[in-house]
């Protein structure tokens, strides 16, 4: 099988490199899955991961059921376009565009 | 600005970063990654101690190489948008290998099936990495390297 669903090591070690995930209200545009929302959530105040796609959430939603308990009380799964949020004016301390921006 | 960078800008505060990752248009490359006799099954963080030959590149699909000119135009129009209130100011750029690896052939061309919009593989390169896994002794995989952009951006 291929590890294509899996963070990548040196992914991983190069973002928390450029910044450090605690206590950040994170707003990640493009989860999908959730693949890199898992791993790096943890330390974080609050993690929105937002997708437009349901099939996608859908997958990150049962993984989610599946993650540490305190992923699980920091992380929102929520659909929507990226080009039109719902969030109030200066919400996040980060946005991360996941394989996204284009 | 670019309206998925507008409105990132809108919803972060002053100070906060916005962080991008995406494939830079680097053409991906197939290798096979053989490990040391004995050692556990090959994972990307293998990278530095598994013996690795390159076998060719893949053939990236047009669409995502103007993906990724996109985000740099989407990235460069966020810093030098004077007119905004406040644009973003460079912070930081990263670059890795993303390493995907796979048990067979088969493996391979199934993902490469599935995601017709990453890139394919001339029939030259398939029969080249068929012949390097047959011909390795122990464990060997396939690996597609892709070299990939974090590029981070300051609120001010």
């Amino acid at each position: 099988m291929t590890s294509t669903s899996q963070p990548a090591s040196l992914e991983l070690k190069t973002l928390r490199e450029l910044i450090d995930f605690a206590r950040l209200r994170v707003l990640e545009i493009g989860a999908g899955d959730g693949r890199l929302t898992w791993p790096l959530a943890g330390k974080a105040k609050r993690w929105v991961a937002l997708d437009p796609d349901a099939d996608e959430l859908d997958a990150a939603a049962q993984a989610l059921r599946r993650s540490a308990g305190r992923v699980r009380e920091r992380v929102r799964l929520s659909l929507g376009d990226a080009r039109q949020l719902s969030f109030p004016d200066g919400y996040f301390d980060l946005v991360f565009f996941s394989y996204s921006l284009c | 600005m670019a309206a998925a960078v507008a409105e990132a800008h809108r919803v972060m505060r002053r100070g906060g970063v916005l962080l991008a990752v995406q494939p830079t248009d680097q053409r991906p490359v197939l290798e096979v990654w053989q490990a040391p006799a004995g050692a556990a099954p090959l994972s990307d963080a293998d990278a530095e101690t598994a013996r690795r030959d390159v076998l060719g590149p893949l053939i990236p699909d047009p669409d995502s190489r103007r993906e990724f000119t996109a985000t740099l135009a989407a990235l460069a129009e966020a810093v030098d948008d004077s007119e905004a209130e406040a644009a973003f100011e460079p912070a930081a750029v990263r670059a890795f290998n993303y390493y995907q690896l796979f048990d067979s052939l088969d493996d391979l061309t199934d993902y490469l099936d599935d995601t017709p919009e990453f890139a394919r593989a001339p029939d030259d390169l398939l029969e080249r990495a068929a012949v390097a896994l047959n011909g390795t002794p122990g464990q060997a995989r396939l690996v597609i390297v892709q070299r990939t952009a974090v590029v981070a951006l300051h609120k001010p």
